[in-house]
């Protein structure tokens, strides 16, 4: 029976991630964000499209949810800081205190043509490759390590050793920035539309049940 | 008797209840759950869910709030401090029956 309990608390834990919208709006914040570095830029229309494009993936994914998501298997509203969450922040600031402190000694040890700008990209997707990494470890999720892959393999096509070499375009890389962004947001995107119609066609609409006690 | 079968002759009554340690086994780990997920999750009807529902709250181990989220009307559960304390209390004596009568 404690087998049962734990069964139960392990797939009311994971629901949030089954229907994949995490990576709906995870991937939405990128692709908004590589499509307004990557277009003609002027500041204002940055924020504007990446602000209106946020706003409109909120209200889809929330659409989403009402529609599709809660008839099916309920409401759930998850807390905000999980009983273990003291481990989970100790375990995160040790992770960016290690980061932090990496980047520091790498900075005094590493030679000057790689503290070049164009190397801001490639070390961006080292960064969100590890979190990933982490994320998909603390939730358990397959999918998330698969996207930590991608952020990796992007860093690795679009460093100076790479293809970053050929698609350099202004000094501070910032259309590699805008690309890096765009293959995220893709692949979170393919990512969470995949879970989303798994999801659909595993988890049927509730049959009405009589109403006797 | 035993030990062992004193350990579990203590065990709340009340939450023993599969239906009902489930209802809590999925509270304990949400902020709120709506009457429609504790019904997939326990497959109970809505008649006996609801009676489950109001011995937990009668007990003071849930709280049921009635809501709604736009206009769909929800009936949201949370479990209080004393129902999570009690939960996990029972599971602990659970664990510990079984730990205890392993061959």
């Amino acid at each position: 029976m404690t087998d049962e309990l734990s069964g139960i608390t392990r797939r009311t834990n994971r629901w949030k991630f089954t229907a994949g919208t995490t990576e709906l709006m995870l991937g939405s914040v990128f692709f908004w964000a590589g499509l307004a570095l990557l277009l003609p830029r002027k500041p204002t229309f940055f924020i504007g499209l990446f602000v209106i494009g946020i706003v409109l993936s909120g209200f889809l994914v929330n659409f989403l949810q009402n529609r599709f998501i809660y008839p099916r298997i309920g409401y759930l509203e998850y807390r905000l800081r999980p009983r273990k969450g003291i481990w989970r922040l100790f375990f995160v600031l040790l992770l960016s205190l290690v980061s932090v402190g990496g980047l520091i000694v790498l900075n005094i040890i590493v030679p000057d043509i790689l503290r070049s700008p164009v190397w801001f990209t490639p070390a961006l997707t080292l960064l969100v490759g590890i979190t990933l990494f982490v994320y998909a470890f603390l939730v358990k999720q397959v999918r998330f390590f698969l996207l930590g892959l991608i952020s990796l393999t992007a860093g690795i096509f679009l460093s100076p050793l790479g293809l970053g070499k050929v698609l350099t375009i202004d000094p501070f890389g910032i259309d590699k920035l805008g690309l890096f962004f765009l293959i995220m947001g893709v692949s979170s995107l393919f990512s969470g539309g995949s879970a989303f119609r798994a999801f659909l066609r595993l988890t049927p609409l509730m049959e009405e049940t009589p109403d006797e006690l | 008797m035993s030990s062992d079968l004193h350990s579990l002759a203590d065990v709340d009554r009340l939450i023993h209840e599969p239906s009902r340690s489930t209802i809590l086994a999925i509270l304990v780990v949400v902020e709120s759950a709506d009457f429609l997920y504790l019904q997939r999750e326990t497959g109970l009807t809505k008649g006996n869910l609801s009676v489950h529902l109001s011995k937990l709250e009668e007990a003071g181990y849930i709280k049921i709030e009635k809501t709604y989220r736009g206009k769909i009307p929800l009936t949201l559960c949370r479990i209080t401090g004393e129902g999570s304390k009690a939960f996990i209390t029972y599971r602990n004596q659970l664990k510990q029956f079984v730990e205890n009568t392993k061959e």
